[in-house]
């Protein structure tokens, strides 16, 4: 052990230090692991849920009580659903929508019907806010964690309202993450994406993981008519570099660039 | 790991874990909202710490990191480091002499510094300092040789300038 008087001073300071109650630590960890656990877990609970707990399931993944929740475009009430309200299997993303980069596949694919899900970090409540008369979930299995979810709307003004607030929660996921215990590291970065219709937009987000590196979560949304889909991209480890624009230095764009640009294409067709 | 059990190693090594950060990053309130909000994401992973081989290790580097992610934010955004929790705590005035203390070690390099935090605050031997420094001990003990004369110089220093 160092007895050297030198650093008596800073001996002091640990020993002036009142360590305090330990409970408020260990509360806000036990939050952050839940919150992880219904981030990453929701799709599997929703999916054995939503057959007749879509209330249940929207207190389970909702927001902790804490967070104020942004209000909800406007819902029409009970709408009844008629032949577009529902998705075509078509229109649902498929495996090979989503892309990444060399060495990243994603199989193991899995589509389901749900009524309220939150696939993203940055989401601020579970898409049953959104009003949507039908919602498809997508997941698949991959080293990147990734998931989508499809959105039926009764007509292109109640899906262009859903898209902004998926936009503005992508825009705000700063302070959400902020509010969660985990400010971002870098960004988040708010990306434009060209597609051949409707509209797409991209944020991206790295947090600092504690002993690991770097958290990126990559939030995408697109609408078609009265169609949307958020995407999501959850990857730890160094970044890769990639370009924003076609014909960049690297030759690809941007993963959710890319899958964005493929879902929305399927919903063009 | 167990709620007491982690109750015991934040009681018992909270206090010397911010000395430490603090003598790595020379601000004291910053240094104990590092340091909880390793104890948090310690909490949150316990099997992670369950694996570490020294848990106050394991705090120690993550407290660290969380120290210059947040100094490198701040820097970037020009803006002061944020406050993760909003825990009211009880922070000394600080004295005179940790402060000369703490000023000089920042002036050493980064790698000096931090071997001798190791090895004279968290009491670490010199083959355990190299262990978590990725450095073989012959490093080690010439950064703690260097560090320790240029910290003595700087002390003098300031005590020199204080007089005049």
């Amino acid at each position: 052990m160092s007895t050297d008087p030198i650093f008596d001073p800073l001996r002091r300071v640990a020993e002036q230090t009142p360590a305090g109650d330990p409970a408020p630590l260990r509360r806000l960890g036990d939050r952050r692991r839940v919150h992880r656990r219904q981030v990453v877990g929701a799709v599997a609970v929703v999916a054995v849920l939503a057959a007749g707990a879509g209330v249940l399931v929207a207190q389970l993944i909702g927001p902790p009580p804490s967070r104020p929740i942004a209000p909800s475009p406007a819902v029409t009430a009970s709408p009844i659903p008629g032949p577009g309200d529902r998705l075509e299997d078509a229109e649902v993303p498929r495996a090979e929508d989503f892309e990444w980069g060399e060495g990243i596949t994603f199989d193991g694919y899995r589509a389901s019907v749900v009524d309220d899900v939150a696939i993203s970090r940055c989401q601020q409540a579970g898409t049953g806010s959104l009003g949507a008369t039908d919602t498809r979930l997508v997941e698949v299995s991959s080293d990147v964690t990734a998931a989508a979810v499809v959105m039926a709307f009764p007509d292109e003004a109640a899906a262009g309202r859903a898209w902004s607030t998926l936009q503005r929660w992508g825009e705000e996921c700063g302070s959400t993450l902020e509010q969660e215990g985990t400010p971002p590291v870098v960004g988040p970065t708010t990306l434009d994406v060209p597609v051949p219709r409707g509209r797409a937009g991209y944020v991206s987000v790295a947090v600092d993981a504690g002993d690991e590196p770097g958290l990126w979560v990559d939030y995408g949304t697109t609408q078609v008519g009265d169609r949307v889909v958020l995407a999501t991209f959850e990857s730890v480890g160094q970044d890769f570099s990639w370009d924003a624009e076609p014909g960049g230095p690297v030759g690809q764009t941007y993963p959710m660039i890319r899958t964005l640009q493929n879902m929305n294409e399927r919903l063009a067709r | 790991m167990d709620s007491e059990e982690f109750d015991v190693l934040y009681r018992t090594s909270f206090g010397s874990l911010v000395a430490q950060v603090y003598a790595m990053c020379g601000n004291r309130a910053e240094a104990q909202d590092c340091v909880q909000e390793a104890f948090i994401r310690a909490w949150d992973k316990r099997h992670t710490l369950d694996r570490a081989s020294s848990p106050e290790g394991w705090l120690r580097t993550t407290a660290y990191r969380i120290a210059v992610s947040r100094w490198r934010r701040s820097r970037l955004a020009r803006r002061a480091p944020d406050r993760a929790l909003q825990q009211e705590r009880a922070v000394e005035p600080p004295d005179i002499e940790s402060v000369a203390l703490t000023r000089a070690l920042q002036r050493l390099p980064v790698e000096q510094r931090r071997v001798i935090v190791l090895h004279h605050l968290a009491d670490l031997p010199v083959a355990e300092v190299a262990r978590e420094v990725g450095a073989p001990e012959g490093t080690v003990k010439a950064r703690l040789s260097r560090g320790r004369a240029a910290l003595a110089h700087l002390l003098s220093e300031s005590e020199r300038s204080e007089h005049r």
